[in-house]
């Protein structure tokens, strides 16, 4: 079972000595990080879409 | 029973079919729309469907090979940026391969050789100037020489990659289905001009964007030139060389790769900074030679179109697609036109409607991909703000807006100031915006052709920006098209670069 400390301790970043040789502790945080953030292409794209709602909505009340 | 010929509606039969073959051509036109629009709406699952969960730390013995000819304003930078990147000095070799060069290139890569003895290697070709992919070929025979090797990184002499771009790709090759890895490639010239601004939003689109959601439908259309990294195995599976016969040794490259069973991934957090053209005759040059390429890619891959197989999908339905959406793009235009100006004529009211529709969706298309791609790469897009809104030209929102909001440019803001249009003038209207979509193409071609001239700095820029830089780049097509019909010499016409790259 994880610790609240233990979890604290991965949530931790690991910052290299050397950034030639990172480590494989960083460089797996570097992934996790990348694919995390890949999740905000979910909220980006809503957003884009709620772009074209509003044109749509305008389209719809002032034009048809 | 006798057929009373007679009786039969010649005319009426006749009409119908017209209508029908017009609708079909209008339709092609909806066809490249659609595919955006369906590449753009399969991004977001990029969130759950990457290769991120099966890549993992994986720093391999790299050696990159760097095509130069002609170089020596950019090359040493070039090797100074390579030698600073965040990678494990002893797994990382740079073979430079002067195409016989004439400039000071061969002086600057000895001098670094000297600098850095057993990481940069200077390897020198007599007889040059037979294109990239012999250039490679050369600087690969070397490095597979020995066991040394266990990735290949081919890149270009003026790109330059951010510190922590070459790891950020080789963890993909950790996988080892994955035969090769691909990075964006960001315009990143100092003096930025209202071309690199276009190119720099084109990349977003094409690369941040579509190659994302080329990720998610598991087949991509090309490894950058300028940044693909390979695995020893998937070197040596496609030959242990790049293919010489084509204009687009990159695409090929890629489709081999994807053939032999082998994954290629696209990494949208490795980051290359390249330079673009400033002008329209050079990006007319570098772009024909591509487009020229994927005129040879498709005619040679002919049999892999829209045909399943258990090993690769570039033979699926959306990759076919997708790649002939923009290969026949310029044809779907003219179509397009072709077949609103017929019904038009014809006076069927069906015009109207299949205007409105087209276009109603072009339009949602258009501000979809351009709001999440400005936030797929803020800082491009904040750059590049103006160029993003205008990328299909301003006339085209025009017609946009004309089929978004009946009325409101026809009617509404004429009244404004007491006009009424009349019925030439409304005739007229319609048949600009019905045809605009093929006319653009040649306001393209003006734009080039003005470039050179006196009033040409000032009026190349309005011109692109009233028509748009799609066009452009399907006039570029179309260029290709009859090059390579009427089989014109295939040169590798390289494009000049000064080095404006500032990392």
């Amino acid at each position: 079972m994880t610790t609240p400390l233990a979890r604290h301790s991965m949530r931790a970043p690991v910052i290299p000595s050397d950034r030639r040789n990172p480590g494989s502790d960083f460089l797996q945080q570097e992934l996790s990080s990348d694919r995390r953030s890949e999740r905000g292409l979910i909220v980006k794209a809503l957003l884009a879409l709620a772009l074209v709602a509003v044109l749509v909505y305008v389209r719809q009340v002032f034009f048809v | 029973m006798n057929l009373d010929w007679a009786a039969i509606d010649w005319a009426g039969i006749g009409y119908t079919a017209l209508t029908v073959v017009l609708l079909v051509f209008v339709a092609t036109g909806a066809v490249p729309i659609l595919a955006t629009a369906y590449q753009f709406l399969a991004i977001p699952f990029h969130s759950v469907v990457n290769h991120y969960k099966k890549a993992k730390p994986y720093l391999p013995r790299v050696a990159v090979v760097v095509p130069a000819w002609n170089e020596g304003a950019v090359i040493g930078a070039s090797i100074e940026r390579l030698m600073a990147l965040e990678y494990p000095p002893e797994s990382l070799r740079i073979y430079v391969v002067d195409d016989a060069s004439t400039d000071t290139t061969p002086d600057v890569v000895t001098e670094k050789a000297l600098i850095y003895p057993g990481s940069v290697f200077h390897l020198r070709r007599e007889k040059g100037g037979e294109g990239k992919a012999h250039t490679l070929n050369h600087g690969i025979r070397v490095v597979l020489e020995d066991d040394w090797m266990q990735a290949l990184l081919i890149m270009d002499a003026d790109v330059i990659y951010l510190p922590d771009s070459l790891r950020r790709m080789t963890r993909h090759l950790g996988d080892p289905e994955v035969g090769a890895v691909t990075a964006y490639i960001r315009e990143g010239s100092a003096d930025k001009n209202y071309l690199t601004r276009f190119i720099g939003m084109e990349y977003v689109l094409a690369q941040v964007a579509a190659r994302r959601a080329q990720n998610v439908l598991g087949a991509l259309a090309c490894l950058a030139g300028g940044a693909q990294l390979h695995s020893r195995e998937n070197l040596l599976a496609i030959g242990g060389q790049i293919d010489t016969s084509s204009l687009a040794e990159d695409t090929i490259t890629t489709f081999l790769t994807q053939l032999g069973g082998r994954r290629v991934v696209f990494e949208p957090f490795a980051i290359v900074l390249a330079e673009e053209p400033q002008r329209i005759g050079d990006l007319w040059k570098q772009r024909l030679r591509w487009a020229r390429g994927n005129v040879q890619v498709t005619n040679r891959y002919r049999k892999i179109w829209f045909r399943r197989s258990h090993v690769h999908k570039l033979g699926s339905i959306s990759f076919g697609v997708f790649w002939f959406s923009i290969f026949l793009l310029p044809v779907a235009m003219i179509l397009s036109s072709l077949g609103l100006i017929g019904l038009f004529m014809l006076h069927s009211e069906l015009a109207a409607v299949v205007f409105r529709a087209m276009w109603i969706t072009a339009a949602c298309t258009y501000v979809y991909t351009i709001a999440l791609a400005v936030q797929l790469d803020v800082r491009t897009g904040l750059r590049s703000w103006r160029e993003a809104i205008l990328f299909p030209g301003t006339v085209s929102i025009v017609v946009m807006i004309t089929a978004f909001f009946p009325g409101l440019l026809e009617v509404r803001i004429p009244a404004l100031f007491g006009l009424r249009l009349t019925e030439t003038g409304a005739t007229s209207w319609v048949l600009f915006v019905y045809s605009w979509i093929s006319v653009s193409m040649l306001g393209a071609l003006l734009a080039k052709g003005v470039e050179k001239t006196g009033i040409g700095r000032l009026l190349t820029p309005l011109l692109v920006y009233l028509v748009g830089y799609g066009p452009l780049l399907c006039a570029v097509t179309v260029d290709s098209y009859i090059k390579e019909f009427r089989h014109a010499e295939a040169v590798w016409d390289k494009t000049e670069k000064i080095g404006r790259v500032l990392g």
